[in-house]
């Protein structure tokens, strides 16, 4: 389990994070949500080990960021940036090989480029392999950025809790690989019982695929826990300053959110009122 | 991003590591033949044999001397120099992340011109006890001391508890170096004409005064650091993501940063100090492996270290050569070959893209 508890982030004298935690246990797909500035990549990073807190502590299957030793860090958990910039290409196959870091030297290079070609079948770019890097649209690089993350942590019997660390994952991507991309997360939570925090700024990929939902703003913690309990019109609106409704379609497993600009009344079915 | 080039790809394999060894191999044999005399290769061959195996032959000293003494030193000296520069010039372009950095970018090659400069200038009077102990050699441990302590203190300038920023480490570089090339002007300025002759000859690079002690001490300067770099190729092949990538992946970004700057510098220190200023092998040479051999710096270090040794030797036979029995400084030379076909590359990748 990942455990963040009460973490404090100062920049240049300002606290830009206090007092915020989370709890990301195995299988557990975990979004963190709230405005631009509400301080979501900088838990991310307190918890990735990037960013040192003043404040508070972050522990990984009950042991603190800091005791781990740097591989074995990187065996349990990987990171994804939002963007990462290759300055030469190469083929795809190469990137995701390149995420078995970590076990360097611990197995033949047949074993990793399988690993590396599993992966890629994962995040839905099987027959990429030899493909230059340049060659691939935003969203297939990001993809293929994931492919080497899940390398990172690939193991066949897992001995440890593994966890996944995203930040915005589906910002380059269009609305159908959106939520194939979810529901490739959602699998891994369940089948490989990978842990997920992820950052996301669709409330409605949220509100569908995540066990729980994390709302901060203004650096503290507004609202956690299922995401029916958080993401409701007075939770967005404390969060976003925003007017929304959550929509329950017949037939649908989960409410929509829909944001308005003003007040009108444009929706029959709703179940919650604007406060 | 910078692109490989498929259509280059073809070619790998005959850049690959055994090819690209044998050709070096051949080369410094056939190199051995041309010069200001051509020799037969009968005589060579009885040169080495007697030199190596312990055969008789009776051979005329001057011969001996020509083979054994003049060229093979000269030759195996280009050969260290060209990979020593090439391999750290890849390496350096891995950290930066930019297929423009160089090592002269650190510091190396002005902090090595400003000591050298001082070397020729001072070695009689300042340096007095030094110079004339060191006699001819002070220009050469200057020129290396001082490289050393320029891309130390570059890297000092750029590092605060405990972190290093590759960013201001350019900066730095850019600001040392151009504080380097001042008092180098200055130290010419008040030179005479003996001195600003030798200075002249130091900047264009030279590898005429090579002998084997000069290679004994290269050899462990270059090759040790280049195998420690070599040692950190996954590393460098992580920090093309960013240090954060790389970090979060389980390296240790700042140890990988200290080791491949202070390899580089040692490596670029020790070949600056023994032929000068030699332009462009470490900029051009990794950036041609890396669009046939892609930018994974396992084939990339060695196969830059590998072509940059046999260029040099090319361009080295060249230079004592081609206006026999005169030489042209090696400088001249690689800047000459090197700055067209660099355009040409360039203008090949823009056209690809």
């Amino acid at each position: 389990m990942i455990e963040a508890n009460q973490i404090g982030v100062r920049k240049s004298g300002r606290w830009i994070l206090r007092k915020a935690g989370v709890k990301v246990r195995a299988g557990e797909l975990v979004a963190l949500i709230g405005a631009n500035g509400a301080g979501k990549s900088t838990l991310l990073k307190a918890v990735a080990g990037e960013v040192a807190p003043e404040e508070g502590t972050v522990s990984i299957n009950g042991q603190l960021l800091a005791d781990w030793p740097a591989a074995g860090l990187a065996k349990v958990r990987g990171v994804l940036s939002q963007s990462v910039q290759l300055p030469f290409s190469m083929p795809v196959i190469d990137l995701v090989e390149m995420g078995r870091y970590p076990y360097q030297g611990q197995e033949p290079g047949g074993r990793i480029r399988e690993i590396a070609r599993h992966c890629l079948r994962q995040v839905g770019l099987s027959g990429y392999e030899a493909r230059d890097i340049c060659t691939l649209s935003g969203g297939e690089q990001q993809r293929a950025q994931l492919a080497r993350v899940l390398a990172q942590v690939y193991r066949d019997e897992a001995a440890q809790e593994r966890f996944l660390l995203l930040d915005e994952p589906t910002a380059s991507q269009d609305i159908a690989q959106k939520q194939q991309l979810l529901s490739l997360l959602r699998k891994l939570a369940n089948e490989a019982g990978l842990g997920i925090l992820t950052i996301l700024h669709d409330l409605n990929l949220a509100m569908q695929y995540a066990d729980r939902v994390v709302l901060l703003r203004g650096g503290h913690l507004l609202k956690s826990g299922p995401p029916e309990a958080v993401l409701t019109p007075e939770g967005i609106a404390q969060g976003f300053g925003l007017k929304a409704r959550v929509v329950h379609t017949p037939g649908e497993a989960w409410p929509h959110i829909l944001t308005c600009p003003t007040a009108v009344d444009l929706f029959q079915n709703e179940e919650t009122s604007i406060p | 991003m910078i692109p490989s080039l498929p259509k280059y790809r073809s070619l790998s394999r005959w850049l690959s590591a055994p090819v690209l060894t044998l050709l070096l191999a051949a080369s410094t044999l056939l190199a051995l033949l041309i010069g200001a005399y051509s020799l037969p290769v009968q005589q060579i061959g009885l040169v080495l044999g007697e030199r190596l195996l312990g055969l008789e032959a009776g051979l005329p000293q001057t011969l001996t001397y020509l083979v054994w003494d003049i060229r093979l030193p000269r030759i195996l000296l280009s050969v260290f120099v060209g990979g020593g520069l090439a391999i750290a010039g890849a390496a350096v372009q891995g950290l930066f992340r930019n297929p423009l950095a160089d090592p002269a970018l650190i510091g190396v090659t002005s902090g090595a011109m400003v000591f050298a400069v001082a070397g020729i200038l001072f070695s009689a009077s300042v340096l007095g006890v030094l110079g004339s102990w060191l006699g001819y050699a002070t220009v050469t441990v200057m020129a290396f001391t001082g490289s050393l302590l320029t891309t130390f203190l570059v890297y000092w300038l750029a590092s605060s508890k405990g972190y290093t920023s590759v960013v201001t480490m350019l900066l730095a570089g850019v600001a040392i170096t151009a504080l380097g090339g001042a008092l180098t002007g200055l130290m010419t300025y008040f030179s005479d004409e003996d001195e600003l002759r030798d200075i002249t000859f130091w900047t264009l690079g030279s590898l005429g005064g090579a002998n084997w002690q000069m290679l004994a001490l290269l050899v462990p300067l270059v090759l040790l650091p280049a195998i420690l770099l070599w040692r950190q190729s996954s590393q460098l092949d992580l920090l093309l993501l960013g240090e954060r990538e790389a970090a979060y992946t389980g390296v240790n970004t700042q140890r990988t940063k200290w080791i491949v700057i202070s390899c580089a510098a040692l490596i670029v220190g020790a070949c600056v100090a023994v032929s000068g200023v030699i332009a462009f092998v470490a900029l051009v040479v990794p950036h041609l492996v890396r669009l046939i051999q892609g930018p994974r710096h396992r084939s990339l270090l060695l196969g830059s270290a590998l072509l940059g040794g046999l260029l040099m030797v090319w361009a080295d036979t060249a230079a004592r050569t081609l206006i026999a029995p005169a030489e042209l400084p090696i400088g001249i030379l690689t800047a000459l070959l090197g700055a067209p076909f660099f355009i040409w590359l360039l203008l090949k990748t823009k056209r690809s893209l």
